[in-house]
């Protein structure tokens, strides 16, 4: 059963190359990049079919590099169900990401180039199972996302950029520290299902678990270190960038995912309810500045930020039982937030490019509107696909443990949901006259029959999220 | 007798080599056939090195092993980048690159004889020259009068040097009666606590540290590096620092190393202020070369301090990080070779604004090899920064080990600038096409890198195997 799962590290890299030496001003490193992404979408698939989904041991499908012709050196990959259905979701927010290019963009190549990347990175992230190659593929991804968003957002200061990359940075030495001390007590790498066994002092592993963490929540917009992500979120003008932007939260919630759950140690138990106070108070208040502002995009980063808490909370709270509710529910909330980053950037490029106000746009298109509304019904918790049950199994399971805990936190959602309803109201109402005259081009339809294939895709979802593999 | 001879060829063909460029014809039509003949004559010194690798080059004072030759590779590389590079700058500027090609062969005979020598007047007669050869070199280049000012200081530190060099020799002598390191070594043993012999080897080793531009010895190097011509540059960061840094660790290993426990905390006060300077000085500047001057004084604190102990595993350590540093550095002095604007290269952070929108590719390899420095993954960066300091928490040292996290976050604020500069900024000038030679050389720079990161048992274990033989 391992026989094509190395494929999913080599294609992304392949692609690389080809892109590397297309030609300049041409839409053959899309098409490669498009390409890329869709074969190792299939490997995903293909490998999820493999899998029994009665066999209780999750972890299927291994194999092992030698870097250091040593032991102490040994990269171990390992792919379960729920790192193939994080994956599924990742290349699904690629695949749309690139989709919502403009005919220009799709021109640039090192964009492209970077993109695949920083897909690389993360495919890499998803299946390492040992703490070097986790750590390689955690630092690996911040060079692309840094020369991206500095190439393609509008940072009016550049401080913010240069905080972007140096708060990254620190998360990387943090995890980098963390990855030397278990060296140190270990004489060598070790799979992190190993970590909680290696004996070392009760300091160092304070220490270790301490960096371990920072490293995490250095990607997570946890309050007071929220401004960095949505700085760098605000002027992007690319799709591809905008949904490379939200998955960087997504890799500090899998380091949690894969460290939390089977190797917490109890000597940072004592932390946790701070940890658990800072994600909720950040969930508020998030969800406050996401009813306070007036641009779509920052509504949909504080969306996010929002639901990856609530995703980060139910890792670090909820039993080892829940796991699968996530993966079901992260999947969902992937395709989402990418469908809406593209669907929005749309309306508010036509916005600018356009005498129309932002208020009733979506009126001017109504293929765009159809979509975009389902989008945000389905963001908002509607029964129309996987992450209606699922989420509702974690926030039940939040009551559970404490009501005020569970009514904290729809709480955040209800507010954060209503921001995104409102934006929904706002650019689909009309009160003003509409300007006469004024042509607004609404998206092709291939982007329709795309996006639909994406809307089909989530509405099976809700009644079999395995529907595709089984 | 013929053995002998034969053993010494290298160094024969380096010493004709300045003769001939010495008093040949300096003619402007001469000006490529000077560096074709120097590379030429380099190629076949080169050579014979290799062949002759583990052969005394004069017997009884010098050795040779893997270790020497290892450096030799390197000096002979980076002197061989150099002349290929630079011949076009000095042909289209109209300058003679006689000097500069004989300060090559100076700084390459010289730096090999350092590398193999077990002797110390030989070394400190190497030092010498090699200073000398700097000196040369930067008077030559002071087109400028700021540069002027640099020499006169960099003359008296000169004279400073040989009045210390010549004053340790005379004390080695009084105790040991002997040059030999291995008899020094014995009086040294002999005498312990004695303070006129610590006082000698602090001020050899004070003189080689110099030569490194380690901190608060470091005034010469950064200020030179911001304002002379790129060659000049490129020469002060990859060749004399290649061979004094071999000098200084055999040194160290071979000769000083009774007195390990004495120069500790003089390494680690040195080791800690250079990461300082190091690290704060990037961050304060806007030429790149005093930029990367300064992030070279923050990497040699690094290695000072990984070696500080002079152990087989310290050692061993220190110079994975150096042999990562000098690769990276490599490329990144070739980069700029071709990063020009009305043919002359470039100083300032803004002058490289765009670069990337006209040179992608080689401002992508210069990004890539900054990055390297940073230590980030998946670039050869990362073993030299995971050896030392993994290599500190082993020894427990935990400070040190933070301060160096701590300094690395500063210095990338340095490094981010001159990224930020060449890819987020519009493009104002029109940068020169650059040579088809310049991409070879990255090109070859970055094969290397591939190569050691698919298979780095050619980084992290054949050092091991090759500095071995030192401490036997």
């Amino acid at each position: 059963m391992t026989d094509i799962f190395p494929l999913l590290l080599i294609l992304p890299l392949l692609g690389c190359l080809f892109v590397l030496f297309a030609k300049k001003n041409d839409n053959n490193s899309f098409h490669v990049t498009l390409f890329a992404l869709l074969s190792n979408l299939a490997v995903i698939v293909r490998m999820l079919t493999q899998i029994n989904r009665n066999d209780n041991d999750l972890q299927v499908f291994h194999f092992a590099y030698s870097w250091l012709e040593s032991k102490s050196m040994e990269l171990v990959f390992e792919a379960n169900l729920f790192s193939l259905l994080v994956l599924m979701g990742v290349y699904i927010a690629f695949i749309i990401g690139i989709m919502g290019l403009t005919e220009q963009q799709r021109k640039n190549k090192a964009q492209m180039l970077m993109g695949l990347y920083f897909v690389w990175n993360v495919t890499g992230l998803l299946c390492a199972n040992d703490m070097t190659s986790f750590y390689i593929f955690f630092a690996g991804m911040i060079i692309p996302l840094f020369l991206l968003v500095g190439l393609y957002g509008n940072i009016k200061k550049n401080s913010t950029l240069y905080l972007f990359f140096v708060f990254n940075f620190a998360g990387v030495l943090c995890l980098l520290t963390a990855m030397l001390f278990i060296y140190k007590y270990h004489n060598g790498n070790t799979e992190l299902q190993n970590i909680a066994l290696i004996k070392m002092p009760a300091g160092a592993a304070v220490v270790v678990w301490g960096c371990v963490c920072a490293a995490f929540i250095s990607r997570i917009p946890i309050w007071p270190f929220h401004y960095w992500i949505s700085s760098v979120n605000s002027g992007l003008r690319s799709s591809l960038v905008c949904v490379m932007t939200h998955m960087l939260p997504l890799t500090g919630l899998y380091g949690f995912l894969r460290f939390w759950q089977v190797t917490i140690p109890k000597g940072i138990l004592p932390f946790v309810p701070v940890v658990v106070v800072f994600g909720i108070m950040t969930m508020l208040f998030i969800a406050l500045i996401g009813l306070a502002h007036k641009d779509f995009l920052q509504k949909l980063f504080a969306y996010t930020t929002v639901y990856y808490l609530l995703f980060l909370l139910a890792t670090i709270m909820l039993p080892e039982v829940y796991i699968m509710n996530i993966a079901y529910s992260l999947v969902t909330f992937l395709i989402v937030i990418a469908s809406l980053t593209v669907l929005g950037l749309k309306a508010e490029t036509a916005c600018e490019d356009s005498d129309c106000d932002y208020r009733g746009i979506l009126a001017y298109m109504p293929k765009l509107s159809n979509l975009f509304s389902f989008f945000v019904l389905v963001a908002v918790g509607l029964p129309l696909s996987a992450m209606f049950w699922n989420n509702f199994v974690l926030i039940s399971a939040f009551f559970r443990i404490g009501f005020l805990l569970g009514t904290l936190m729809m709480t955040a959602i209800t507010m954060i949901c209503m921001a995104l309803l409102f934006e929904l109201f706002i650019m689909r109402n009309l009160t003003e006259k509409r300007v006469a005259g004024v042509q607004i081009e609404d998206i092709s339809d291939k982007q329709i029959m795309f996006f639909m294939a994406v809307v089909i895709f989530l509405f099976v979802s809700f009644f079999n999220p395995l529907w595709f593999a089984f | 007798m013929l053995e002998s001879v034969i053993y010494l060829s290298p160094l024969i063909v380096l010493l004709s080599g300045i003769f001939i460029l010495m008093f040949s014809e300096h003619g402007e039509d001469e000006q490529y056939g000077c560096f074709k003949f120097s590379r030429i004559m380099m190629l076949i010194a080169f050579v014979l090195t290799i062949i002759f690798y583990n052969k005394p080059l004069i017997s009884e004072v010098t050795s040779g092993s893997k270790y020497t030759a290892l450096f030799e590779c390197l000096l002979y590389g980076g002197g061989f980048a150099l002349l290929y590079l630079s011949r076009k700058w000095f042909a289209s500027m109209n300058i003679s690159g006689y000097t500069f090609c004989g300060s090559i062969f100076v700084a390459l005979l010289f730096g090999c004889l350092l590398i193999r020598s077990q002797n110390m007047i030989l070394s400190v007669v190497c030092c010498l020259f090699l200073i000398m050869g700097n000196y040369a070199l930067l008077r030559g280049s002071s087109a400028k009068n700021e540069v002027a000012e640099n020499v006169v200081a960099y003359l008296s530190a000169l004279i400073i040097c040989i009045m210390l060099l010549c004053g340790a020799l005379l004390v080695f002598y009084q105790y040991s009666v002997s040059f030999d390191y291995s008899d020094i070594k014995s009086a040294l043993l002999l005498n312990e606590g004695n303070v006129w012999l610590f006082a000698a080897a602090s001020a050899i080793l004070a003189v080689l540290m110099f030569m490194i531009g380690l901190a608060p010895l470091h005034f010469w190097y950064t200020q030179t590096s911001q304002k002379s011509v790129l060659p000049v540059f490129a020469y002060f960061v990859i060749v004399p620092v290649c061979a004094c840094w071999a000098g200084f660790i055999r040194i160290n290993v071979e000769v000083f190393s009774p007195l390990a426990d004495n120069l500790y905390l003089f390494y680690k006060a040195t080791a800690l202020i250079s990461i300082s300077f190091g690290a704060l000085g990037a961050c304060s500047s806007q030429n790149v070369r005093k930029i990367l001057a300064y992030g070279t004084i923050y990497h040699f604190g690094i290695i000072l301090l990984v070696m500080q102990s002079f152990s087989l595993s310290a050692v061993n350590t220190g110079l994975i990080y150096l042999l990562v540093y000098l690769l990276a550095m490599y490329g990144i002095c070739a980069c700029l070779f071709g990063i020009k604007i009305k043919g002359e290269y470039l100083f300032m952070l803004d002058e490289f604004e765009g670069a990337a929108y006209k040179r992608p590719y080689i401002s992508a390899m210069l990004t890539i090899f900054i990055f390297s420095l940073l230590g980030l993954p998946p670039f050869l960066g990362f073993f030299g920064v995971f050896s030392a300091l993994s290599y500190l928490a082993k020894q427990d040292s935990f400070y040190q080990f933070g301060y160096i996290i701590l300094m690395m976050i500063v210095l990338s604020y340095g490094y981010l600038q001159i990224i930020k500069n060449i890819y987020f900024e519009k493009s104002k000038e029109n940068f020169d096409r650059a040579d088809s030679g310049i991409y070879v050389a990255v090109l070859l720079n970055a094969l290397l890198m591939i190569v050691i990161m698919l298979k780095p048992q050619y980084l992290m274990q054949d050092t091991y195997f090759m500095i071995e033989s030192m401490f036997q």
